[in-house]
């Protein structure tokens, strides 16, 4: 409180100053900037964002009234026409299912894979941090090399694993896991979960060793064993944390394509089409781009919602 | 409650620099129902003692005896003890009343007594009213009361509390001391209190055990501790300010013992005469022990007042004594300035006598 008066005396002092120089002819150009300095300083910021997000969003909904495709690149105006066609499309609800499953598996084995083996890192051992750096290695390396990887590692002639299984006798053929529709939908899902679990480890591995060491010793004394500690301890410390990760991993594998698309193109028999390959399909297979731009705004939406669920969540755990 | 002792414990850290020894052969008995406090510097042992009897860190040598009982191989929940943590350590996701029977949920108290025992503990700690709060929603000193609480609820054979006021403000922790000393009077359970705070140690204790470097320096009440301390460590830590210390010479002179220090000469009281010790030897004198004297009085020594500071009920007195600078304790209304000259007198019966110079120099008595 002492401070106020000195300061004051001096902003006093600098105003009179200010007056005595400048006098009444202060400029339009100084006015503006007074009283608009703070939208100035924002404007470069937000007209990024503008131009390079509002912007292709706007296209793409405004794109997504139009029947366009290349040999009529102006378009036809055709209203919600898309939109009716892809609500009555029995393919696009089976990619919707395909994509939740998708997303759904990817993300709830990539959680409860990172969260073990993010466990597992904490433990101290002779050679933690080679093994810590390790684990980050498939989600380094660029996802084309992964796939080339997996797709021979999954050969159904002379892949990897098929020799394993039939030398073990696990099996007594080999199996054409990217062929058969069953098969190739969980096959897909492994890869998407190795080459993703890494984020999850990173993650889950910085929160856990900020968990307070005193809240665990306080636990044992308390009389809880290893398996209640993790439960009422690591646990409920790890659960923010888990829920950004799911909120992150849901958005990102829902609209993931290299991988699904590398590795079977949306087959066999439409097994693995996602809703990013069906976008694909129809603005680049079929050329068109009114339809493709229609589901991709419904997925823009469907991510809204899930965001929003979240976001309620969120809010209702912070009253 | 219980009896507790420490039996040669010896805790070694081992790196890849070395080892570290943590606690040397510490041997202790605490009775039914005491209070003791451990006091030192950081890295003294004192909290790795602690741990020791909680059973969250395991000796090197020597055992833990609860009652007569060897309880060293034992995990933290078979000892019958209770644990404050210098950060409180409450359960965050859960709340006040989650917290108090966290520990009788898991020992499979019945629900009734468990509702039971809680509401006995909220109305002695005054915390029923945030029994719904989480621990973030709680200050200082109702975080305190409710890790006193979480403790006290399972009514543990000895109470272990590390540091359990050093994150209150000033002004709580003398309020929180008090109501630790009469919750202490009420329960009457064997209390073991780590500290690093000499007043703290000297307000609660029955007994105090002063250490430094993992070894115990010197066990006894407070008033022992602070006028019969047993070496120069122990008198230069128990204190504020601390005991001032002149360094110099014993040597024997017309059938007496004398200290003396340039400038400075002393008779050794006779008690402390009698052992005959010569040589290296420091003098230490509490700031209350050192007199303003009228000058010429016999055996006064002239010192010049460097710097005067007022704390509130009394001053404290820097002044330069041929090269050595002591603190003199007065009441307020003794005003000295910067420069002036004054004669000090020593109470030879208040004198402390350690022979060598070093923080373990013994004291002669």
């Amino acid at each position: 409180m002492a401070s106020d008066t000195p300061q004051g005396a001096v902003r006093t002092f600098e105003d009179g100053a200010v007056r005595e120089r400048a006098g009444a002819a202060r400029t339009l150009a100084s006015t503006l900037l007074d009283r608009h300095l703070g939208i100035i300083l924002l404007l470069p910021s937000a007209l990024t964002f503008l131009v390079l997000l509002v912007f292709p969003l706007a296209y793409g909904i405004y794109t997504s009234f139009f029947e366009r495709h290349v040999l009529d690149p102006e378009g036809t105006w055709v209203g919600l026409g898309n939109y009716v066609w892809l609500f009555t499309n029995p393919n696009f609800w089976h990619s919707l299912l395909i994509s939740t499953f998708w997303a759904g598996a990817t993300v709830g084995l990539q959680i409860v894979l990172g969260t073990a083996v993010a466990l597992l890192l904490h433990q101290s051992f002779q050679g933690r941090s080679l093994v810590r750096g390790l684990v980050l290695f498939p989600y380094m390396m660029p996802v084309v090399s992964v796939i080339l990887v997996w797709m021979l590692l999954y050969n159904a002639l002379y892949g990897v694993i098929n020799y394993v299984l039939v030398q073990t006798g696990i099996v007594s053929r080999p199996i054409a896991w990217l062929s058969q529709p069953d098969s190739a939908f969980w096959s897909v899902v492994f890869v998407g979960v190795w080459k993703y679990f890494p984020f999850v480890v990173v993650i889950v591995l910085a929160r856990l060793q900020v968990i307070p060491q005193d809240l665990y010793e306080a636990a044992r004394i308390d009389g809880a064993g290893p398996i209640a500690r993790f439960f009422d301890i690591t646990l409920p410390q790890l659960r923010d944390v888990l829920l950004v990760v799911a909120l992150l991993r849901t958005i990102f594998m829902f609209n993931n394509f290299e991988i699904v698309f590398l590795l079977t193109g949306g087959g066999p028999l439409r097994a693995t089409m996602t809703l990013p390959i069906l976008v694909y399909e129809q603005a680049f297979g079929v050329y068109e781009l009114g339809r493709g731009s229609a589901i991709a705004v419904v997925m823009f939406f469907i991510l809204i919602a899930v965001m929003s669920v979240y976001f309620a969540f969120l809010r209702k755990e912070n009253d | 409650m219980a009896t507790v002792r420490l039996d040669r414990l010896h805790k070694e850290f081992r790196s890849i620099g070395g080892a570290v020894h943590a606690l040397r052969d510490l041997t202790l008995d605490i009775a039914d129902g005491e209070f003791v406090s451990l006091v030192g510097p950081s890295g003294c042992g004192k909290s790795t003692a602690l741990r020791i009897i909680a059973g969250l860190e395991t000796p090197t040598s020597g055992r833990v005896l609860f009652d007569g009982q060897d309880i060293t191989g034992l995990e933290p929940r078979d000892r019958n003890i209770a644990m404050v943590f210098q950060s409180y350590a409450l359960y965050p996701h859960m709340s006040v009343r989650q917290n108090l029977e966290y520990g009788l949920r898991k020992r499979g108290v019945p629900r009734e007594e468990r509702e039971r025992k809680v509401a006995a503990i909220g109305a002695m700690l005054q915390i029923t009213p945030l029994f719904d709060r989480r621990p973030r929603q709680l200050s200082g000193g109702q975080r305190q009361r409710v890790a006193l609480g979480r403790a006290l609820i399972r009514d543990p054979a000895v109470f272990l509390l590390d540091e359990p006021l050093s994150n209150l403000d000033a002004k709580l922790r003398v309020h929180m001391r008090a109501e630790l000393a009469a919750l202490h009077q009420k329960v009457r359970t064997t209390m073991i209190y780590v500290t690093h705070d000499q007043l703290e140690a000297m307000t609660l204790s029955d007994r105090i055990i002063v250490m430094n470097h993992g070894v115990m320096q010197q066990v006894g009440t407070p008033e022992e501790v602070y006028s019969r301390p047993a070496n120069r460590f122990v008198a230069e830590f128990i204190g504020t300010p601390s005991m001032n210390m002149i360094e110099g010479t014993l040597r024997p002179e017309g059938g007496r013992l004398l200290f003396s220090a340039p400038g400075i000469t002393v008779p050794v009281p006779p008690a402390a005469a009698r052992q005959g010790t010569t040589g290296q030897a420091t003098l230490g004198i509490r700031p209350e022990d050192i007199s303003l004297v009228p000058p010429g009085t016999p055996g006064a020594i002239p010192a010049q007042v460097t710097v005067s500071e007022l704390a509130g009920a009394e001053r404290f007195h820097f002044i330069a004594l041929n090269g050595h600078s002591v603190i003199v304790r007065t009441p307020a209304a003794t005003v000295l300035h910067p420069g002036e000259t004054v004669a000090l007198g020593l109470d030879p019966e208040r004198l402390h006598l350690f022979s060598g110079a070093g923080e373990d120099a013994a004291a002669i008595r």
